[in-house]
Formats: C-alpha cells, sequence, structure tokens
C-alpha cells in the first residue's frame, strides 16, 4: 500500500478520475479498475472527514520564550467561551 | 488713533471680513493629518487637519463632501484645498474645505511606498512565491490578540463553516512599537515548534499608525520566509498593509480570513457526493455504451452474414438431399425394372425350364460338367442324365458323331 493520500490529494485524484472516465477514453479494463479506485477514494475521504475533531487553543509567549498554553472549549458555534 | 470699545460680534465680524479679503487664504492648499473627524447627520464634515505641532479646524459642506472620491477618515493623510474664514459665534477660524484628495507624500506613506517598492524589488510579492492553500487544513494557526474581535471573528467562523480544525491562537499585540517583534514570533513559533497547515495573521479595524505593524519590513520577511502559508486580514476592506502583499493570501476581513481558510463543510461533503454520482454514472454510462456496441456489432450486416451463408447452405443441402432421394427412387426403381426384366430372360434361359419341356440335360459327374459334344463320352463313362423330375445314372456303349 502506497502512503497515505492527504485530503487534497485524494480529492483531487478523485476529480481526475471523474474526468477520465466521462472522457471515455479509457479502455473498458481500466475504466473499471479507475472507477473501484474512485469508490475507495470516495470512502476513504468520508472517513477522514468523520474522524475529525475541532478545538481551540490559546498560546501566550512571555519574552523569555516560556509558552503557556490554556485550551478553549467549545461549546457550539456562538458560544466560544470568550 | 483710539478707537470706541467693540462688541465681540465687531470684532469677529472684522476678522472675519479680514481673513475673508486675504489674497492667500482665500485660496489655499493645506496638507496634514486628518483627526476628530465627524460627518454630521446633515451631510456637512467636521474635522481637524494636523501635523506634528498644530492642528487646523476644517468644515466641508455636504455638497462637496458628496463629490469626494473617499471618505477621510482618523489619521489619513490629507490634501484640502479651500478658504479660511471665520465661524463668528465661537471666534473660530477655520478652513472651509471645497475639494480634498488624499495626499499621496504623507510621511507614512512615504515610507510605506518606499519599503513596498523594495520588497517588490526582492521579489517578495511574486505570484511564484506564493504558497497554495490546503483546501482542508487540519491545524490552523492564528497570530493576533486573543483578545480583540478579530480572533473571534475567526474561530467562530472557521467553526461555523467547518468545526472540524484544531485552531491555535498565538496571542500577539497588534499594535504599539512591540507588535512587529511578537508577530514574526508568532509566524515562526508555528513554523519551529508547532506545526499548522495555514496561519492567519491580522487584526481588526483601526487607524493607519494602529495597523502600522503590519507594515514593518520584519513582519514583511517573516511572512516571506514562512514555509507555511500564510493569510494576512489587516483591517478592513479598504485597508492595504505591507502584510497583505506579502502574505500568500489577502483576507479583507477576519471572517473573510476564516472563510478562506476552511471550506464549508457542507460544499465538501456535496462536491464529494457529487463526485462519487459522476463516477459511477460515467462508468455505467461507459458499460451501456459497450453493450450497445456489442449489440450493434452481434446485429451488423457483417457479422449476419456468416449466419446467413449457413441457413443458405443448410437449404441448399436441404435440396440437394431432396433431389438425392428423388434420384435414388428413380434408380431403384430402373435397377428393379431391369432386374425383373433379367429375372424373365434368365427363367427362360434355365435348363430347368427345357428339362420341363421334355428334354434332358447330360451331366459328367466326375467334372459336374454338361455333355455338349459326343467326343466328351467315351465307351463305358458314367454319365448323369438329367430329368425334369430326376436323374438317371446311364453307361455310354458306344458314342458316334450324329
Amino acid at each position: 500500500m502506497e502512503r497515505e493520500l492527504s485530503f487534497e490529494e485524494a480529492m483531487d485524484r478523485m476529480e481526475e478520475i471523474v474526468a477520465l472516465l466521462e472522457d471515455g477514453e479509457l479502455a473498458l479494463d481500466k475504466s473499471l479498475e479507475v472507477f473501484e479506485e474512485g469508490i475507495r477514494l470516495y470512502r476513504y475521504l468520508t472517513k477522514k472527514l468523520e474522524k475529525v475533531e475541532g478545538r481551540v487553543r490559546i498560546i501566550m509567549e512571555d519574552q523569555d520564550g516560556a509558552v503557556e498554553k490554556t485550551d478553549l472549549k467549545m461549546k457550539g458555534d456562538r458560544d466560544l467561551g470568550f | 488713533m483710539e478707537i470706541r470699545a467693540l462688541s465681540v460680534s465687531e470684532v469677529n465680524g472684522y476678522i472675519k471680513k479680514a481673513l475673508s479679503t486675504d489674497p492667500i487664504l482665500s485660496g489655499i492648499s493645506v496638507k496634514g493629518e486628518v483627526s476628530n473627524c465627524k460627518l454630521h447627520s446633515s451631510g456637512h464634515l467636521y474635522f481637524s487637519l494636523k501635523d506634528s505641532s498644530s492642528r487646523l479646524r476644517c468644515i466641508m459642506f455636504r455638497e462637496a463632501v458628496k463629490r469626494l472620491s473617499f471618505m477621510p477618515a482618523e489619521g489619513m493623510k490629507v490634501l484640502a484645498r479651500g478658504g479660511i474664514s471665520v465661524y463668528e459665534r465661537d471666534g473660530q477660524y477655520q478652513l472651509y474645505v471645497r475639494d480634498m484628495s488624499q495626499d499621496g507624500l504623507g510621511e507614512l506613506y512615504e515610507a510605506f511606498e518606499r519599503l513596498k517598492k523594495s520588497l517588490e524589488l526582492k521579489g517578495y510579492f511574486d505570484e511564484a512565491n506564493k504558497k497554495k492553500l490546503p483546501l482542508i487544513p487540519k491545524r490552523i494557526g492564528v497570530v493576533t490578540s486573543a483578545e480583540g474581535a478579530a480572533v473571534r471573528d475567526i474561530i467562530t467562523t472557521i467553526n461555523r463553516r467547518w468545526g472540524k480544525a484544531e485552531i491555535l491562537v498565538y496571542n500577539s499585540l497588534v499594535q504599539g512599537d512591540r507588535a512587529p517583534e511578537q508577530i514574526c514570533r508568532g509566524i515562526q513559533y508555528f513554523n519551529e515548534t508547532e506545526p499548522v497547515d495555514v496561519i492567519i495573521i491580522g487584526r481588526g479595524g483601526g487607524s493607519i499608525e494602529e495597523l502600522w505593524a503590519f507594515n514593518d519590513e520584519r513582519v514583511a520577511r517573516a511572512i516571506f520566509e514562512s514555509i507555511i502559508p500564510v493569510v494576512s486580514s489587516v483591517g478592513h476592506q479598504t485597508d492595504f498593509t505591507i502584510a497583505d502583499f506579502v502574505a500568500d493570501l489577502r483576507a479583507p476581513t477576519p471572517t473573510a480570513a476564516g472563510e478562506l481558510v476552511v471550506p464549508e463543510l457542507r460544499q465538501v461533503n456535496t462536491r464529494l457526493t457529487e463526485t462519487r454520482v459522476r463516477i459511477k454514472t460515467a462508468v455505467e454510462k461507459r458499460i451501456k455504451f459497450e453493450r450497445l456496441k456489442l449489440d450493434r456489432i452481434r446485429d451488423s450486416y457483417g457479422f449476419r452474414q456468416p449466419v446467413d451463408r449457413v441457413i443458405q447452405m443448410g437449404q441448399q443441402a436441404d435440396e440437394g438431399q431432396e433431389r438425392l432421394i428423388r434420384a435414388m427412387g428413380r434408380y431403384m426403381q430402373n435397377l428393379r425394372q431391369t432386374l425383373d426384366k433379367r429375372t424373365a430372360m434368365l427363367n427362360g434361359l434355365s435348363p430347368m425350364a427345357v428339362l420341363e419341356r421334355g428334354y434332358a440335360v447330360v451331366r459328367d459327374p466326375q467334372t459336374g460338367k454338361t455333355v455338349k459334344s459326343v467326343v466328351q463320352a467315351g465307351k463305358d463313362n458314367r454319365l448323369d442324365v438329367l430329368l425334369k423330375d430326376g436323374i438317371i445314372n446311364v453307361k455310354v456303349i458306344e458314342a458316334k458323331r450324329g
């Protein structure tokens, strides 16, 4: 298995596959192969989207370079804990 | 010369007349920085022009304000044209501004232009050097004041649209002498210590002086040297800073910065689904097309031709068979007729038929041969005489030629 594609790369590849298939120039076997790849990418991307969670952290660095980090709890779209 | 005591109005009226008729003051251009700017509900604009040591009150009437191509704001360097006169009620002289333009030669502006030109020559603004923003950043670094409105707008926007990114806010001063250094540290922090996929730097609106940290060469260099793409969002839509030119992308407002760095989750999902449908449709279409092609080939004349020939040959074969059968029948019939004729002839030639008519056949029992001549019958030879109902054994007494 090759290295994991980034979201962008996977998305780009998927678009490329659409173009290839819509073009209709591929050999039938190849187009089925590419089709399967496209569906695999779709599953991968959907799964990837489901996995990610958002959070906010504040970083305070003083003059000596000491860093203090504070987690900001997100309770929803509007209430950001400010 | 001693004159009587004057009323206040008389003094102000006199000064007004003196100033208004002065050939220089009635038509002058004044350059300075706008301050205390206030647009009254009447449409008149009240403000002061100042330089480092002095200020001049100004008024611009509604009709003149309407003709302006820009809206004067705090700190703006302008060139105002008009005449000096006196507002008699307050005993205040002021510049009655008839026309105003932004002063392109203001000190800050000059410094800005100089820096801009020099950075441009260094390639800081080149499109070729601009980094592409990731479509979907997992981690977003924000360099701004953690207390400002800008950071709130950015976080709110990112979470409303996407909600799946980690946002790291590097708390930094955004105005004042120490701001440039802190902004640089923030950019470096994300490049060296805690990598993010994209950096947003910026602040909310303010005067030119307040935004000045973003016109600092150090900030420009930090942005330029950043390996991570930088989005700048400084002040309002109309404010352009050096940071905006160097940044990989300029956002007109903090909210816009949030919109530019993350896509809308809904749209990404829609695009994903659409792409899947397109892939599926394309491949289904392809299969359908191939099937049609196959059908067409199957039904084509060329492909039908051999089948036709087989059918035709079959027909020919059938015909041939029938003809063969008929011919065979005829042949057999002929054969039978011939046979019958021959049998009849044969019957006529049969010795038995001769015997029936009272003749006899003489046969040599030794050879089984018919005795057809007297020379075959020597004296004392035993011979068989075949009659119609049996055989007589005889002995030759004498054989004479007849």
